[in-house]
Order: C-alpha cells, then structure tokens, then sequence
C-alpha cells in the first residue's frame, strides 16, 4: 500500500502514484508539483503506521504510539494522484508562514441571520454524506456541543468565537464515509485562523481530525505588510 | 476532427511523447505539433527546459508584439534576451503546464490561455534583485496568438509580488526601486499606458443588471462577461454566491489563496476598496472542456487602503488573466493573475 511504504521510506512510489502537477495542501500552505512532494516525504522519519480507515480515495492512519493521527484526502486523474490534503496533528516543520492580511467574512452574506438548520454544501456533494455533514454543522456552527463537548472543540470555539465550518467536500464507498471542511475564525488579536478539519465515519465509529497542531504557528505567523516597505 | 488531449490525466512523459498524426488541421505548423495544446507545452519544454532559446527564431513572428503590466516589448530580440535573463536568474526552472485554454480565431489563428507553474532556484541576479539562492514557486499565464507555428503577439502576466516574498525581497520596496529608475529616466506616465486606461474608462457601461447570469456550460463567453461586469463593474459583490461554489478555491496575485464565497467576495471588494473608480474591461475569452479564460483590463485611481497601503491618488491599470474551472455549473477554482509589483510601481510614480 502506497501510504505505508511512504512512512517506510520508500518515496520513490512517488513517480507512480503521482502526476507530476500534483499538489498537497495542509493547514500550513501548498506543495506544488511531484519534485516537490518527493522532497518532503524525503525530509520526513520513517514511521512506523496504523491504518484506521481506509475509504479509497479517504484514509485515516495513525502512528503506532498514538502520538498523531493523519486523513488523507487524494483525488485522482487517470489513476494518477493530482491533489492531496493533508489533516495531521502531526508535530512537523512548523515554520509559521507569512499570511496576507485577511480578507472578506465568514458568514458571506448571512448578517445576522441564525446559522440555518442544514449545512451549506457545494453542488455535487454526495448523499451519503450529509448527515455527517449536517451533525458537523450543529455541533460546530450551531454551537451544539452537548453536555460532554469535545475538550479541542470547546477551547476552538472559545479562543475563535466567531468561527466557522465551511464544507469542501464528500467521499463515500463500502467502507464509510467522509467530509472534508475548513474552520476558520477569528483570535482575539484579529488573525484569522484556517484550519482544514476531516471527519471519517466507519460503521458506528465517527473519527474528526482538525489539524490544531498548525493553529499556534499560524497564531505566530507574520503578516505580509504591503502598506510599508 | 479527433479530440486534443489538454493537460489533466497526463503524466509529462504522455504529454511529451511523440504524439503522431495531427488531431487538427494547423496549417503551417512543424510536423512535430499534433495540435494547438501539444504546440504550447512542447515548444515551452524545448525552449525553457532543453534551453533551446534558438528556437524562438522559428515559433516567434519577428515583430512580436509582447503585453504587459510593465508596457508592450517589441520584437524577437527582446524576447531571446529576455529569456535568456530569466534563465540566468532561474537556471533549473520548470514549467509545469496547469492548462491550455485554447480557441480557434479563425484566420488570425489560435489563442491560447497557458498556465505555468514555475519552480526556480534564484542562482542570479533578477529583475527583483540580487540572487539569493532561495527555491520559489510561481504562476505565470501566456496568453499567445499563433499563426503557422509563430507566436504573433503575447498578453504575458506573471506573479511578481509571490516571486519576490518568496525570495525575502519586499514587493513595494522593488516597485519603488523600479519607479525610481522610470523616473530618473523622465519614462514615468507612459503614452501606452494612458491610453490603455482611456480606452477602459471609454468602454460602454451596461445598463444595471439583474437578470440571472447566462447558463456557462452553453454560453461560457456571455457567462463571463456577466461575472466580470457585474462583480467588477456593478459592484455587486454578492454575486459571488451565485457564480462561485461555496466551496470554490480562489488564488491570486502574492500567492494569496482564499476559501469560499466570503473570502472571494471579500477581495472584489477590497479590490474596489482600493480603486473606487475602477472600470473593468474584458479583452478576451477562450473555453475548452471545463476551463475558461478571461483576458481583462483594470483602471482605476489609488484611492482607497484597502490592499496597497495609503491612498496615492495615481491613476492605475491593471492586465490580468483568470481562469476558472467549472463544475456542476460554478465556478470552482479561479486562479487570477497579475503583476502586483509593477501595479505599485505606478503608485509610486513609476512606469
């Protein structure tokens, strides 16, 4: 399987499964091209895997000591991997990036209607996966939390208390189904956190993953300052 | 006519095999060229990748007329020369071809919309300063007329303002070094770039709109249009909602990369937050498969913060290409660009 030979090492898969346009994304920007991702996985320990879910063009795996875990998001053109995104809470280079000043809102166009009973998703999003997507948008934009919230939701939710989940995308095949989405909000300070966050469903077992571990260097990000050179 | 492969599902050793037979009748073309998009990513690899620049003799008309943001060069020696400074600059660059948005111009010949994404280590001194030995990444679009394996004329737009973050240089500090040469030189106010601002604000406005937008899977030319003059024009920024996916992925000029209507909406705004007065004129669209191109014109006063810094009071223009990718009849990728750099070299009275 290519996800486990990668954390052995072997990048050389690369050539293969990848197109030589493909692009990866994370909480901490792009990767552009197949040298590039090549270079990466290169940079990176080998580590020994568990693969928690495995949905086709959706994986989950985790390390073996639980000390991360890791969706993977891949779409495909003629068999070939074209784009990936990576959810981790991985611990891993964290330069932070220089960000442009934000722009626009979040809630685009809403004022100051209530969040609607159903989530806003894009044309084509499968069936199978709204009501995962509709528990994900109670829970997070309706601030339905329950009597036991999530610790990492909770502190999210009090640190950006603006925030929002935005749906990107669905996947669904035999072995579950998935949603992909990004949570953006806004620290007190005026940064606008995004974070890309997944959530896979196998059978009874929900698994949500936000990338947090790029929340502190996109906190202590600079700001790219066109005003003054 | 057989169908022309573009870009996806290819791997570069598909796209730059032999690909046989012409697909099309292009008249005038080397044999080598099966078709308009294996003309445009397979002379790019000969020239830029196999540092053929020779080559440009044969694929460029010898009055080459090249557009952009920092004025129209004329003629093929400027175009060896200049890539031959490129290339001195970024000597292992690679140009990975996104998307050939092509269109048949009858006699004229065929435009085509070409987008790259460049990686490039700066081993010499560029147009933004002195080498740095840093590895960057950057979008270019090349929109190219080409008659009988000629490029006759070229609308060329580049992401300075990444290149040069990218490379720890600051892209206002460039642009005044680069105004401070026009100026030292008495080229400031270009004669070619007011009247290119003269013959936007001279383009007719339409009568404010409020039907839907035209159906972009039968009429993607009305569609654009519609998009562009109503956002732009109109400022009707909610559009947004009705053109775009809530989840489309927007990236633009300094490698800005944006999510979902709000964030998209929010730079047409901060984009008219910034030239209050600004006219929008569409040069140019191209549609193959599920990839539009639109070919545009800005101009506008520097009269508001919103992106630039306070306010200059200079009359401005902008050339930028976008190109979408469609799906379930939105948009769902746009990808805008244009030079930022020397957008603020004419705010600080340059070009």
């Amino acid at each position: 399987m290519l996800e486990t030979a990668l954390w052995q090492g072997d990048a050389s898969q690369l050539a293969k499964s990848h197109s030589h346009r493909a692009m990866r994304e994370d909480s901490l920007g792009v990767l552009k091209g197949r040298d590039a991702i090549t270079a990466e996985w290169v940079s990176r320990d080998p580590s020994e895997i568990l693969v928690s879910s495995d949905l086709g063009n959706v994986i989950g795996i985790a390390a073996t000591d639980s000390s991360w875990w890791l969706h993977r998001w891949v779409w495909r053109e003629d068999g070939r991997i074209v784009r990936e995104v990576e959810v981790t809470d991985r611990v891993r280079d964290m330069a932070p990036p220089m960000l442009h000043p934000p722009i626009g809102e979040l809630r685009s166009g809403q004022g100051q209607y209530a969040p609607d009973d159903r989530p806003l998703l894009p044309p084509g999003f499968p069936e199978a996966c709204v009501p995962l997507a509709a528990q994900l948008h109670h829970s997070w934009n309706a601030r339905a939390l329950g009597p036991k919230p999530d610790p990492i939701q909770q502190q999210l939710l009090r640190d950006l208390p603006d925030a929002v989940i935005l749906f990107e995308a669905g996947y669904a095949s035999e072995g579950g189904e998935a949603v992909l989405f990004r949570l953006m909000g806004h620290y007190k300070c005026g940064r606008r956190i995004r974070l890309i966050g997944s959530a896979i469903v196998t059978g009874r077992k929900v698994e949500t993953l936000i990338d947090t571990s790029a929340y502190a260097a996109q906190l202590t990000a600079g700001h790219i300052d066109y005003h003054n050179a | 006519m057989k169908p022309i492969p573009n870009v996806g599902g290819r791997d570069i050793a598909d796209i730059l095999a032999p690909q046989g037979e012409p697909r099309h009748p292009i008249c005038g073309f080397d044999p080598e060229y099966a078709d308009i998009v294996d003309y445009i990513l397979r002379c790019t690899h000969r020239i830029w990748e196999q540092k053929d620049v020779g080559l440009i003799a044969t694929h460029y008309a010898p009055d080459i007329v090249v557009h952009m943001m920092t004025g129209p060069a004329q003629g093929i020696d400027g175009v060896i020369a200049g890539t031959a400074r490129t290339l001195s600059a970024f000597p292992d660059r690679t140009l990975t071809g996104e998307a050939v948005i092509w269109s048949d111009e009858g006699k004229a010949g065929y435009l085509s919309s070409h987008r790259i994404t460049s990686t490039a280590t700066n081993l010499g001194t560029s147009e933004l300063g002195p080498a740095t030995g840093k590895r960057i990444t950057f979008t270019t679009i090349a929109d190219c007329l080409c008659q009988a394996n000629l490029i006759v004329e070229e609308w060329l737009v580049r992401d300075y303002s990444h290149m040069a973050l990218q490379l720890g240089y600051h892209p206002r500090a460039v642009a005044r070094i680069h105004a401070e040469g026009d100026k030292a030189k008495g080229e400031g106010r270009a004669e070619w770039r007011q009247a290119a601002m003269a013959a936007i604000h001279d383009w007719p406005a339409t009568p404010f709109p409020t039907e839907a937008l035209p159906d972009l899977n039968s009429n993607a030319t009305g569609f654009a249009h519609s998009v562009f003059d109503r956002i732009l024009n109109h400022r009707r920024f909610g559009t947004v909602r009705d053109a775009y996916s809530p989840a489309a992925h927007w990236q633009g000029p300094g490698g800005r990369r944006l999510f979902g209507w709000g964030e998209i909406a929010g730079w047409f705004t901060a984009l008219i937050g910034s030239f209050g007065d600004a006219r929008f004129a569409i040069q140019h669209v191209a549609a193959v498969d599920d990839m539009i191109a639109v070919r545009w014109e800005m101009a506008g006063r520097h009269d508001g913060p919103a992106l630039y810094g306070a306010p200059t009071g200079e009359a401005c223009h902008i050339l930028g290409v976008t190109h979408w990718r469609v799906a379930h009849g939105v948009i769902v990728d746009d990808v805008t660009v244009f030079d930022e750099v020397a957008l603020m070299r004419q705010m600080d009275g340059g070009l």
